[in-house]
């Protein structure tokens, strides 16, 4: 399924930038710069189902470890709430 | 940093990536999760590192429709890689269970950090047998 409405957190701008300059990020869709816990927490006050997601993907890279804040039972269950029942969280 | 490389094999089965894994399946108990490669051998290090775990808050089974051309846009990777094909097997799960590991905790997260820093280290040697050393100390 293509051109589902996308938000997308990174920390880093210039992964960003990267993103859209040299590997074709599509600019159709909302993009957060910040710390994932951060928002992800500020994200908790939403209500309703029209604010949650079909589909999650967790992917981060760090160079050789992942960053154990996003892998807490706190910032998944985080992650549970902002999915839909019937959504889908796809962990890389 | 890089002085010691030998010690880094043992250190990539991380308990990190254990706890990691044990943490998704407890905030998520209805979960699928796949290899990038084939097991070949017994679980090694390299079957933490390149997983892809899908996960439902419903009971209902985890299944996946076979794609149709319209699903790879054009790309061969996505041809390639877009159905998930090795899935882990019921071993994987007792492994987990009785691997060194336990659910991660916000505010609980130091001891993990400073084996991660073994494996960032075991993770750059690796990267500096890809890449000649100079390559990334001028990156």
């Amino acid at each position: 399924m293509h051109g589902n409405p996308t938000t997308t957190i990174e920390i880093d701008p210039v992964v960003h930038d990267f993103a859209t300059r040299y590997f074709s990020l599509p600019q159709n869709h909302t993009s957060i710069i910040g710390d994932a816990v951060e928002i992800v927490n500020d994200m908790q006050s939403r209500v309703g189902n029209d604010h949650l997601y079909s589909y999650i993907v967790h992917d981060v890279f760090t160079g050789g470890a992942e960053p154990i804040d996003l892998f807490t039972q706190e910032f998944l269950e985080g992650l549970s709430n902002l999915l839909k029942p019937d959504g889908v969280i796809a962990i890389v | 940093m890089l002085k010691d490389p030998q010690n880094y094999a043992g250190d990539l089965l991380l308990p990190s990536a254990i706890s990691a894994v044990m943490t998704i399946l407890h905030v998520f108990p209805n979960c699928r999760l796949f290899r990038e490669m084939p097991a070949s051998t017994p679980l090694g290090k390299e079957d933490f590192t390149n997983l892809v775990v899908f996960c439902v808050k419903s009971t209902e089974p985890i299944t996946f429709r076979q794609p149709v051309e319209s699903d790879f846009l054009a790309s061969p990777a996505r041809r390639q890689h877009l159905m998930p094909q090795h899935e882990v097997d019921e071993s994987f799960y007792g492994r987990i269970l009785g691997a060194n590991g336990s659910i991660i905790r916000r505010g609980q997260t130091k001891e993990l950090e400073s084996s991660q820093m073994r494996s960032a280290v075991g993770h750059w040697y690796v990267m500096r047998s890809v890449l000649p050393d100079v390559i990334w100390e001028n990156w």
